[in-house]
């Protein structure tokens, strides 16, 4: 769970810093069209799973205690003492 | 005539007086004459206006110092008196020295502040650059603070993807610092942390000390994730700043800074996507145009001409084979219709159903022959349709001859 969490995160990465190489190398280097097509089309899936992996969000909190052990606290914005 | 003493006697008295009556005690002054002996003992004198007193202070006991003493510096000094023979000189041996009067606080943080630095705890070549994205954030704070609340929500706003992993620490008073430390540590060790922020709202310089205790400045130090603190305000820095990879002016502003805005990493998305687009529709629309201008141009004509004609013979042999295939199938469809009616023909069934008949001796064996039958032997007849049961009257060779040689289709 905890690595395959981890490589998601890589792969966010990667794909992001992909996509702006795609971007650079479209706009700058002088390719073919069929190349061309090739890199827009990695663009369009590399950015459709960019916006889907943006888009997940945690719910809860984990409290790692002094003794080791792991406790869950639900933390979504109803979090005590907020002013706004 | 009192006998003399020896020099060593006389001394020996001296220290036995001096050592027996006097309890360990504290002592308040101004340090003065300052050596850090290479033996890791400390030499000095402590002094007020009217008197001045040798002071040593060994390894064992200073190595315990929070702050490096210095010329100057006034102090309380906790130990023993003892004589020391050699010189013929008393001296206080120095158990603690705790740093006293107005700015003894801001004397100890510069005095280990100086040892940190020397020791290259402040190299900024030894910072670690912050993760752009971070997937797991450990925060190391008080659990009842509003510093928490304040990170939590900021750090949600921004990037909701953002896995928080609290370890709750005491930030003030006994233990914090040890408690702070050991909160790095294993947050450190928890596993596929990013990035961590070490922190606390604002407070009073001695709320905010433990941060700026030795034990937890090493332990950013050596903390081998990113680290941003963030303790108190704008205006307060700890040395767990300077030792921090980065340092951020509250626990909020830590938050800003330690992940990326959503929305701002969505347009910038969308942008390297939209820079993609508008290139390869640029790249259609130049290609486009090239292949205008060429087919206007002669050069292509014949090209195309045989590339046409080839088309034409592709779709010509196509319909041939169609055709041959047509005819081929439709032959062995009339060969199969054929087969079929001679299957029919052949069986028996048939056969008896155009007038012939099969003929069984009485133990039904088929009769092929005239003589197979006995004169006078019952014999089945089996016709088309129905059996008939007969008595062998004879045998006519000339009616044998007359209807052929083989009657029984059958056995061919």
């Amino acid at each position: 769970m905890v690595s395959k969490k981890k490589s998601q995160e890589v792969k966010l990465e990667k794909a992001m810093d992909r996509l702006d190489e795609i971007a650079r190398k479209m706009e700058g280097d002088d390719l073919e069209l069929e190349e061309s097509l090739k890199y827009y089309s990695e663009a369009r899936s590399l950015y459709a799973s960019c916006v889907s992996r943006l888009s997940e969000a945690e719910r809860e909190i984990q409290i790692l205690m002094a003794d080791g052990t792991l406790e869950t606290e639900s933390a979504t914005d109803d979090l005590p003492g907020d002013e706004q | 005539m009192q006998a003399h003493l020896s020099v060593s006697d006389a001394t020996a008295l001296v220290k036995g007086c001096l050592e027996k009556e006097l309890q360990p005690l504290w002592i308040e002054g101004e340090i003065s004459n300052f050596v850090a002996h290479a033996s890791g003992h400390f030499y000095f004198s402590i002094k007020d206006s009217g008197a001045q007193m040798r002071c040593v202070m060994f390894r064992g006991a200073n190595r315990r110092l929070r702050i490096m003493p210095e010329s100057g510096m006034s102090c309380a000094l906790f130990g023993r008196i003892a004589v020391y023979e050699r010189s013929g000189v008393y001296q206080l041996i120095a158990e603690r020295l705790l740093p006293t009067g107005e700015g003894a606080l801001q004397l100890a943080f510069d005095a280990l502040k100086a040892r940190l630095e020397d020791e290259g705890l402040f190299d900024p070549k030894r910072k670690q650059a912050l993760p752009t994205r971070p997937r797991r954030i450990g925060l190391v704070t008080s659990h009842s603070g509003a510093a928490v609340r304040d990170m939590v929500k900021v750090l949600r706003r921004r990037w909701p993807r953002i896995q928080i992993i609290l370890r709750p620490v005491l930030v003030q008073g006994d233990g914090a610092a040890a408690d702070i430390a050991s909160g790095i540590s294993d947050i450190a060790a928890y596993g596929d942390i990013d990035l961590m922020i070490v922190g606390r709202g604002g407070g009073s310089i001695e709320d905010l000390w433990a941060f700026n205790e030795e034990i937890v400045v090493r332990s950013i130090f050596v903390c081998p994730i990113p680290i941003i603190s963030a303790v108190g305000h704008e205006i307060d820095t700890t040395l767990s700043d300077f030792a921090a990879d980065l340092r951020a002016p509250t626990p909020s502003a830590a938050a800003e800074i330690a992940v990326p805005d959503l929305a701002d990493q969505l347009s910038l998305l969308r942008r390297n996507f939209d820079r993609c687009g508008q290139s390869i529709q640029r790249k259609i629309s130049a290609t486009k145009q090239r292949l205008n201008g060429i087919s206007q141009g002669r050069a292509l004509w014949s090209p195309l001409d045989r590339v046409r004609q080839e088309s034409q013979r592709a779709d010509e042999l196509f319909q041939r084979c169609g055709r041959e295939l047509t005819t081929r199938l439709a032959r062995a469809k009339d060969r199969l219709r054929a087969l079929d009616h001679q299957i029919t023909a052949l069986s028996p069934t048939a056969i008896l159903g155009r007038g012939f008949a099969l003929v069984f001796t009485d133990s039904g064996n088929l009769v092929r022959n005239a003589q197979d039958a006995a004169t006078d032997s019952e014999i089945r007849v089996q016709l088309g349709a129905g059996v008939l049961r007969c008595r062998v009257e004879g045998h006519d060779q000339d009616l044998i001859k007359k209807h052929g040689e083989d009657p029984t289709v059958e056995s061919r």
